[in-house]
């Protein structure tokens, strides 16, 4: 699942990755998704299955272009983009709601996949170039984890 | 002596508000700025575009509101084109506007609003939450609210082709009609919305204002402010979300002002601090006069409270008669009490999904006429839509080929920017004295701010519409306090 805005450069980093994503092999059992800027929306995206592989930008004051992988748990204390806050309808707000409330069997495996932005408050449909050149390492990481 | 105070922009993280409370000598509030990061370029984006690409463009603004910039941006295109579209067309597109409506509406009231009430606001903070809520009304209203979230979800989906990305509203009309499969699905899912839509008023009546601690929260002075109103009425002075004409009405709830979209710069004016990116839109037949209410101040409103006070009542039955109940118990219109939006939020909530059902159940809701091929040559044009949030307007001017030379938006939020200002300061003023700073200051400051339910993401052209908020005390020239919620915490 790729989650982010694609008019906002580096913000779309994760729809960006979907879309290579979608020119890969992958095996039948993986679902691509556009996850649009999530919020609310994640819950009615989050489909059942035993992984979820989330990707999403993040602002940690590392590097622009590092890529991250993070756990749910760490999610509040790293600063991504869409994924956690302590006050609107986030990742971990979708999952617990599908999952207690709406009794779905969604993922409990579920890794995030943060690349570190370059600019996230400039309009503009292309990521920067560090972040661009990302992409390749993200998709690798997301087919090994489908294998 | 006059101090030049500087605040520092905000480099870390987005669609933060940040607000900056000002201590006199004694540790009283003498002022307060409630500021948001800009987003930069927005205009030079749409620039060169053809104008029939907006509609797909513009919904990507906002997460939370994709389709009210869907349906202003269709207007403004039709307006462009001066195409007027088929009458199936405009009903499809209300029929899905509702649905937007009202999901907007069951979320924010679920999600933000409520949580400050139900658990409230001693609860441990990682309860106030929708969780938090559904842990004390139960699973079975979690699972109703859910539910029918996703159905008026469904629905905008069912309609724009995505329920996130909504691309079916073209200059002309829509890009396909509605199909009787399609169209029996909308009316059951109709249905249920009603039924909970009813329930949601229920619920508030029932943990919210049969609270004496809350009502007296809802009625009191920290959340008063008496200012001009404005929103779209239909010809017969009804709230209609889609269409209509922009009426303001003065703080005795006499009608000020009446326009059409393509006149909205005649009698709304944007003015600029140096310490904001964000403008402050004002009547300017009143004049701009300060972060202050009356009559003599040009600040105005908009969003649910603000609706329900320019019109004259509610196109549907059961909505009349939550509208002439809200009235009732505040004994006056217009009502001034800024936690009334919650309220006024689900009594538009109501009516909505009335409209859902009823449009779902129009014959010609499955016409298949439903565009109309602009034929005359593309200049300029103004679509304004009430947003859940407030009156929102976009205004595109382009060129004989239909590329996009200017776009003007004012959205929903930036109207309600004197007010939400104005609201913290008096909050902060109530809160702090003397340097003592009650420790329920983040959480009142918070209760107003959502009452408002801004959409910093519109406000500053596009961001994800979370809210997280710093708020420093500053003395002398320091910031002596931070308080901090959401941010990297």
């Amino acid at each position: 699942m790729g989650i982010g805005s694609t008019i906002l450069s580096d913000d779309g980093i994760g729809i960006r990755v979907i879309e290579r994503l979608r020119e890969e092999r992958l095996p039948d059992n993986v679902t691509l998704t556009d996850a649009g800027t999530g919020g609310a929306a994640l819950l009615d995206m989050i489909e059942e299955g035993d992984r979820l592989i989330v990707v999403d930008a993040m602002q940690s004051g590392v590097s622009p272009g590092t890529v991250r992988e993070l756990s749910v748990e760490e999610l509040p204390s790293v600063a991504t983009a869409h994924l956690a806050s302590s006050h609107d309808f986030d990742l971990i707000t979708a999952l617990a709601l599908a999952r207690d409330v709406l009794d779905r069997k969604v993922p409990r495996d579920i890794v995030v996949i943060g690349v570190e932005a370059a600019d996230v408050v400039t309009f503009a449909e292309s990521c920067t170039p560090e972040v661009t050149r990302a992409i390749d390492e993200v998709v690798e990481r997301v087919k090994a984890k489908c294998l | 002596m006059a101090r030049k105070i500087t605040i520092s922009p905000i480099t870390r993280l987005e669609g933060h508000g940040k607000i900056d409370i000002f201590l006199d000598d004694q540790g009283n509030v003498s002022d307060s700025y409630f500021q948001v990061v800009e987003l930069r370029g927005f205009e030079k984006f749409c620039q060169g575009r053809p104008v029939e690409e907006l509609p797909r463009i513009m919904p990507k603004i906002c997460g939370v509101c994709p389709g009210a910039h869907h349906m202003a941006s269709s207007k403004a295109a039709d307006a462009v084109y001066n195409v007027t579209i088929p009458a199936a067309a405009r009903k499809l597109r209300e029929l899905f506007y509702n649905a937007h409506i009202a999901h907007s509406h069951i979320l924010h009231f679920f999600a933000l609003g409520a949580p400050d009430f139900v658990p409230g606001p001693e609860a441990d903070p990682a309860k106030r939450n929708v969780i938090g809520l559904i842990d004390v009304v139960g699973k079975d209203i979690g699972v109703a609210v859910l539910k029918n979230r996703g159905y008026a979800q469904r629905i905008q989906g069912i309609i724009a082709g995505h329920p996130i990305h909504p691309v079916a509203s073209i200059p002309g009309g829509l890009s396909k009609p509605l199909h009787e499969a399609e169209r029996e699905e909308i009316e059951q899912m109709g249905k249920s919305l009603v039924a909970f839509a009813q329930k949601s008023l229920k619920i508030f009546e029932d943990l919210v204002l049969a609270n004496k601690r809350y009502a007296d929260l809802i009625m009191g002075d920290i959340y008063h402010h008496e200012t001009y109103y404005a929103g779209l009425v239909d010809p017969k002075g009804h709230v209609n979300f889609y269409d209509g004409q922009i009426r303001v009405v003065d703080p005795q709830g006499k009608e000020f002002a009446k326009f059409d979209a393509a006149d909205y710069l005649q009698h709304i004016g944007e003015h600029v601090e140096p310490w904001s990116y964000l403008k402050f839109p004002y009547l300017t037949a009143v004049g701009w006069k300060g972060l202050v209410d009356g009559p003599e101040s040009g600040v105005y409103r908009v969003n649910s409270l603000a609706r329900l006070n320019v019109a004259d009542g509610m196109a549907t039955p059961l909505a009349q008669e939550a509208y002439e109940k809200f009235f009732a118990t505040f004994g006056q219109k217009p009502v001034h009490n800024t936690l009334a939006f919650h309220w006024a939020r689900l009594v538009e909530t109501l009516f909505a999904c009335e409209e859902v059902l009823r449009l779902s159940q129009d014959p010609e809701i499955v016409d298949p006429r439903v565009r109309t091929l602009p034929t005359e040559k593309p200049r300029e044009g103004v679509g304004v839509v009430e947003a859940a949030r407030g009156t929102l307007y976009h205004h595109y001017v382009t060129d004989d080929q239909g590329i996009v030379q200017k776009v003007n938006l004012i959205v929903a939020t930036v109207q309600n920017n004197a007010a939400m200002g104005m609201s913290v300061k008096k909050a902060a003023q109530k809160l702090i004295k003397n340097g003592e700073v009650n420790s329920a200051l983040l959480d009142m400051v918070e209760m107003a701010f959502r009452a408002y339910d801004p959409c910093l993401a519109c406000a500053t052209h596009c961001l994800p519409g979370q809210m997280p908020l710093e708020v420093r005390l500053i003395q002398h020239g320091k910031a002596v306090r931070t308080l901090s919620r959401g941010i990297g915490d």
